[in-house]
């Protein structure tokens, strides 16, 4: 003799969903804490940022360690980092990510700014790299792997500052402008020079020496601990 | 998303029934209760093709049960062996309870059929020669027989003696499937009967006829015949019989083609079952729910055919960015911020932990039988993987209508 327990299946359906439900609830709550994370790094970018500013347009004698603080690099690419995976789970869409990005790539003209005006003063401060990338183009992810590559092995000596061309700032338009951005991209600015197209680890390291010299000192250290 | 659900949904129903009826399941039945003439006569048929190796171990645990010799027959078919499975017989031939006939090749439901209509008794059972009963078992399935409206009886079915890594592995699920045989009793939706010591009324045969050749599943149709003509099944999960399992990869695999091909197929035969809610719990749940999952294992292969590939894409596009140094060693750091969080991987965490509570009741259920950690890590990290293997082969053979072979 078969039965057939509705009710059974109606309890068993609500606790599935209700499971479901919490599942969702849970996973929007860990991104909400993600964006929230990010938040923290630019807020933390931002005191810092403006600490180094107000030290070289007040005291004129800030020493170029204070003004080139490398916890500014580490954190500028940490929060790239973040942001790039909050891209590649597919959240780079959302309002709050975009406008953290949007935020992100202002401090990242600051820092630049800085970095530039006090070239003068500071002439062994780090080199910067502007990189200007695109969606949906390949050779945009290759450079994106260089240039990360090349920033971890060279902490204190480069800066890159990465710009989402799309995005819809002011700022990052201007500095495209000023750079003369244009297809294909990539596009990379060094020294001033803007380089169309994916760049090589020789290439750039060609033009910035320096990363070679970085590289090579730190495989050698590495090497005699050894 | 959808497949997790309803394997979820599935889960929970199986963990909700369970804890509905967990006083019936827990109930066990003393063996005391009936003894000597209050118990009734039983045979016992076994069939054997090429078995020397396990036969004589299979006869010794029959012998060994507690179970008066005046109310236990025991029938051994030679179903046309070609090794010395006869041989070994004979020397058993002293047993005045135990008869042994033999007769040419013609498939396991012949012997069985051959037995069965030479058997008078009012309980016929079969064990299949690799599979060894233990000496409690026989009283306590007959203990369920109490109940009028229970027409077989299926044993807790363990793994003998586990030591290779997959026989381990099948240990667990064997844990598993003991306590889900119970729960599916309980919901009147038991789907096969099996070889080892699955014991019937013997009115069952009266009514619903022999056994069948049947996709190399026999002990399948014969549940799904016994289904559609209303009848019961009941557990007896306190009723332990050890049966021989693969050894590796690739029996286990043979195995299991022929198994999950022998549901497909039988399934197909009893389409009409489906959706059928004159068949309650397994025409509308439970066997609509095992064809679907069969099914959906080939989108989740396809799923993680996509993730590896794209996974890969990840790995060249970083080689042909940076080349070699791709390779370079460095610690890895823990940050929660990179901790993949979709509800996917919440809800497999959900349906994981309720295979593990399912380990841990069935490992209550079944006395014997209680699996290690040692044992549970590799079942949990490996049987996902390798088991759509199978499923994808049984489904290639269901549709192509792929002839199986026994061994």
């Amino acid at each position: 003799m078969h039965i057939f327990d509705w009710k059974r299946y109606i309890i068993t359906f609500i606790f599935t969903a209700a499971i479901v439900v919490t599942a969702l609830l849970i996973s929007s709550w860990i991104n909400s804490q993600r964006v929230d994370e990010l938040r923290n790094i630019q807020d933390s970018i931002s005191v810092n940022l403006l600490s180094s500013d107000v030290q070289f347009n007040l005291l004129r004698d800030a020493s170029c360690s204070d003004l080139f603080n490398s916890s500014i690099g580490q954190e500028l690419g940490s929060l790239s980092d973040k942001l790039s995976y909050m891209e590649s789970i597919g959240r780079g869409n959302d309002t709050d990510v975009v406008t953290l990005k949007k935020y992100y790539s202002l401090l990242e003209i600051r820092d630049y700014l800085l970095s530039n005006s006090a070239a003068s003063k500071c002439p062994s401060r780090p080199v910067t790299i502007l990189y200007f990338y695109k969606a949906n183009c390949p050779d945009c992810d290759r450079q994106g792997q260089i240039l990360t590559y090349l920033r971890q092995h060279n902490p204190d000596v480069l800066r890159v500052y990465s710009f989402d061309h799309d995005l819809d700032v002011s700022a990052v338009r201007t500095l495209a402008n000023i750079h003369k951005i244009a297809e294909p991209f990539p596009n990379i600015v060094i020294g001033g020079k803007t380089l169309s197209g994916l760049q090589s680890i020789e290439s750039i390291e060609k033009i910035l020496p320096i990363l070679t010299a970085t590289s090579t000192a730190t495989s050698s250290k590495i090497i005699r601990n050894q | 998303m959808a497949i997790l659900f309803v394997s979820l949904y599935y889960e929970i129903f199986l963990l909700v029934t369970y804890i509905e009826r967990r006083k019936k399941i827990h109930g066990v039945f003393s063996v005391k209760t009936r003894t000597g003439d209050d118990l009734p006569r039983v045979t016992v048929i076994v069939p054997c093709f090429n078995e020397e190796h396990t036969v004589s171990k299979t006869l010794d645990s029959l012998l060994a049960l507690e179970y008066p010799q005046t109310k236990l027959k025991i029938v051994v078919v030679n179903d046309g062996s070609t090794d010395n499975t006869l041989k070994v017989l004979e020397s058993y031939r002293n047993y005045p309870h135990i008869e042994i006939l033999n007769k040419e090749n013609g498939g396991k439901h012949t012997a069985l059929n051959l037995a069965l209509q030479q058997s008078n008794t009012e309980f016929v059972g079969c064990l299949d020669a690799d599979s060894y009963a233990r000496p409690d078992s026989l009283a306590r399935i007959i203990m369920k027989f109490d109940r009028p409206e229970v027409m077989a009886v299926v044993p807790s079915l363990q793994v003998f003696e586990p030591k290779t890594l997959i026989q381990k592995i099948q240990k667990v699920e064997y844990v598993i499937g003991a306590f889900m045989r119970a729960i599916l009793a309980e919901m009147n939706a038991l789907y096969v009967t099996p070889g080892p010591f699955s014991i019937f009324r013997r009115e069952v045969f009266e009514i619903v006829g022999y056994y069948r050749k049947a996709h190399n599943t026999e002990d399948m149709e014969m549940a799904m015949r016994m289904q559609v003509n209303g009848m019961h099944i009941a557990s007896a999960h306190d009723a332990v019989v050890y049966t021989s399992s693969p050894r590796g990869v690739k029996t286990l695999y043979k195995q299991r083609v022929r198994w999950t091909s022998g549901f497909l197929n039988n399934a197909r035969d009893y389409k009409h079952m489906l959706f059928n809610l004159k068949y309650g719990n397994i025409g509308m749940f439970v066997m609509p729910f095992m064809i679907v999952s069969s099914i959906c294992v080939l989108f989740v292969i396809t799923s993680i055919g996509y993730d590896l590939i794209t996974m890969v894409q990840a790995w060249y596009l970083r080689y042909s960015s940076i080349g070699l140094n791709m390779f370079e060693w460095s610690w890895p750091s823990f940050n929660w911020f990179y901790i993949q969080t979709t509800p996917l991987l919440f809800c497999g965490i959900a349906a994981m932990s309720i295979v593990l509570i399912f380990i841990i009741l069935g490992s209550r259920i079944s006395t014997d039988n209680k699996p290690k950690v040692l044992e549970i890590v590799p079942y949990v990290c490996l049987y996902s993987f390798i088991a759509p293997l199978w499923v994808i082969k049984s489904l290639y053979n269901v549709a192509l209508q792929k002839k199986m072979s026994w061994r």
